[in-house]
């Protein structure tokens, strides 16, 4: 607990820690923006122009739309006969509708979701910065040496750094979810659309505070592994394209359901995350390939992010405490 | 005596690097009061035998305790009684000094004073507030000794702590391992200069490739080797030819003459008056560290560099 307390003194003493806090939350005053931008309801100009665009539509679907189905019915009869199936293409859903012409911003809950699909990369990126540059520093500058005069038990001189890590990192989630939060909703109301908050967003908040302190130890670990902050980035990096972007997506197939990526965002977001695979059949006529929509859902993302966390955290500590310093 | 009354006691301590040795069976006893040099040249295995004692390396074999506790293993229940600099004073760079020590401090539960009093006693006090990457080399190692004082240590152990430091500074640093010694604590203080420890050390140990060499008193390990007396005469080659005939080792040195291998200046200036010739001046030097490692490692056969290389066969059994 002593040593907690010290750890803790020592994070909030560190210039640059405090600073990239500051950055991170500040970051999300960014978001109030785009939600304003994208909540605008349409003005009267562009409300009169749609009317006008959908009477236009109407006018002409009366005139040609029966034409046009009847078209379309022989293309699907004739189709069908070839591929000795019954194809639908849809002909009796051709007729326009007044909503084509009208846009409505998302629903706020909607918004905010996809909103934090991008924007929680800076929050990944400042939560991973924190937990790194926390334990590198010391190993580069040589004072862990010094600590380990004064506590040499190795256990608890981990634990004590990854314990504080750990919980600024989720103080930092916490907060940074309530401004991500509150900034959407101030862009939002300032447009004046609807905004509706819900359990859900609470749920969202709790959830960004869980990821931002896993990803936080996470840094501290791999720094603990590496001691050094561009090289414990760089293997953070490395692994994001090397077995993410490559490995994963490009040469196992089905592998993009355990990219760190997808699993993060689905847990963070509380959406499934989707993404597509190619999937091929070989038939009489050839290889048939169709992209297929699968998804992460937000428990597996959850258990995921927390295994490779733990993973990389016990490899750390089994490494400190056996490796000279 | 008992082992208890060892500072530091280590029995056939083993670290290899890579195949190479660098402590190699070593036997270290240092004294539970006073200042004990530990000597080598670069490379001897100084700094290892140090950070394995620290816990900081782990040793291959051997055993090692600190006041009779048994370390690394119980290194917890001992850690507070010793205070150490390893090879150069390590601190945040980014942090006060007064920081720095703050977190040490209460690491150990120090009382909030202790970290004033330690700036007090290492004259630290007026730049504290100060980050420790802008202090001078000087102020670093003062500071790295305000850090060991936190604990007010029955041993202390120094790393080279006179490197890089001007004669002021190590004048300084000479005075407060005295006065700690003095105080009743342990100094373990390394060097690879002779000279620098012999004026404040009561005992040595000389180490070379990992192993003891030689351990006692500096008057034991030291004074009765053989020095060199330096002589300034008028014709040093006429006088270089009488010395040499009466069968001392002598050599030219710009003006001088070195005699080698003679402890007794008496000798030299007996020799030459008694054929005429006057010095005009005559310097004894101490045998330098150099001279007594050269002497001790022939001694010991482990002489002339370098050992067999590892994984060769040493002994007559090999494959
Ligand atoms: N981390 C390491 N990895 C590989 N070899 C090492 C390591 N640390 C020390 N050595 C080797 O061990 C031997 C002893 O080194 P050590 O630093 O203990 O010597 P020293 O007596 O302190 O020398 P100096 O007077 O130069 O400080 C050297 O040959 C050194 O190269
Ligand atoms: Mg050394």
């Amino acid at each position: 607990m002593r040593l907690l307390g010290v750890e803790l003194l020592r994070l909030r003493s560190r210039a640059a820690i405090v600073l990239l806090l500051i950055a991170g939350l500040a970051s999300t005053a960014l978001f109030a923006w785009a939600a304003y931008s994208s909540a605008q309801p349409m003005t009267e100009a562009q409300l009169e122009e749609a009317e006008r665009q959908w009477e236009l539509a109407q006018e002409d679907w009366e005139e040609h739309g029966p034409e046009q189905v009847e078209q379309c019915e022989e293309a699907e009869a004739t189709e069908s006969e070839l591929a000795g199936e019954q194809l639908d293409f849809g002909c009796d859903e051709m007729a326009p509708e007044r909503e084509w012409y009208l846009w409505e911003p998302p629903p706020f809950d909607e918004f905010v979701a996809s909103a934090l699909q991008s924007g929680q990369m800076i929050m990944l990126l400042v939560a991973l910065m924190v937990g790194v540059t926390f334990v590198a520093a010391e190993f580069s500058s040589g004072s862990i040496g010094t600590w380990l005069t004064f506590e040499p038990r190795r256990l608890p001189v981990f634990g004590s750094k990854v314990a504080a890590t750990a919980l600024t990192g989720l103080g930092f989630g916490l907060l940074w979810g309530a401004l991500f939060l509150g900034a959407n909703a101030g862009g939002y109301a300032l447009a004046g659309s609807e905004v509706m908050l819900e359990a859900t967003q609470l749920h969202m908040v709790l959830r960004v505070g869980a990821t931002a302190m896993a990803v936080a130890v996470a840094g501290a670990a791999l720094a603990f592994l590496v001691r050094h902050t561009a090289a414990a980035l760089g293997v953070a990096i490395g692994y994001l394209i090397a077995v993410d972007l490559i490995a994963l997506t490009m040469m196992v197939p089905g592998g993009q359901r355990w990219t760190v990526t997808n699993n993060v965002t689905a847990w963070t977001t509380g959406r499934p995350a989707s993404y597509y695979e190619e999937i091929c059949t070989v038939e009489a006529g050839g290889t048939m390939c169709d992209y297929v929509e699968r998804t992460v859902s937000m428990t597996q993302g959850g258990i995921v992010t927390l295994a490779v966390v733990l993973v990389v955290t016990v490899l750390a500590l089994v490494t400190f405490r056996r490796r000279d310093i | 005596m008992a082992e208890g009354e060892w500072a530091v006691v280590t029995r056939d301590l083993r670290k290899t690097y890579r195949g190479r040795a660098a402590v190699d069976g070593l036997d270290l006893r240092v004294p539970a009061r006073g200042v004990h040099g530990f000597l080598g040249p670069n490379g001897s295995g100084k700094t290892t035998t140090i950070r394995m004692l620290l816990g900081l390396v782990r040793a291959d074999s051997g055993r090692m305790r600190i006041f009779g506790t048994s370390v690394p293993r119980a290194l917890p229940e001992v850690i507070n009684r010793v205070g150490a600099i390893v090879e150069s004073p390590k601190f945040f760079p980014n942090f006060t000094a007064r920081r720095n020590l703050d977190l040490l401090a209460r690491a150990i539960g120090a009382p909030g004073t202790a970290v004033d009093d330690v700036l007090e006693r290492t004259a630290l006090r007026d730049r504290a507030g100060e980050a420790y990457r802008g202090y001078s080399l000087g102020m670093k190692q003062r500071l790295a000794i305000a850090a060991t004082l936190l604990k007010s240590p029955d041993l202390l152990i120094f790393d080279e702590p006179t490197n890089g430091l001007d004669p002021a500074g190590i004048h300084e640093i000479r005075g407060t391992m005295r006065r700690l010694a003095d105080e009743g604590r342990a100094v373990l203080v390394s060097s690879h200069i002779l000279a620098e420890v012999e004026q404040v050390a009561d005992t040595v140990s000389i180490i070379g490739q990992g192993r003891l060499l030689a351990s006692g008193s500096v008057a034991e390990v030291v004074g009765d080797r053989a020095g060199a007396v330096k002589v300034g005469i008028a014709d040093p080659a006429g006088a270089a030819q009488v010395l040499a005939a009466a069968g001392l080792s002598v050599r030219a040195e710009g003006e001088m003459l070195v005699v080698e291998g003679e402890n007794d200046p008496a000798r030299v200036t007996y020799l030459l008056a008694q054929h005429g010739r006057y010095v005009h001046s005559l310097n004894r030097t101490r045998a330098g560290l150099e001279s007594v490692f050269l002497e001790l490692t022939a001694g010991h056969g482990l002489g002339a560099p370098p050992p067999a290389a590892p994984g060769e066969p040493t002994g007559g059994t090999g494959s």
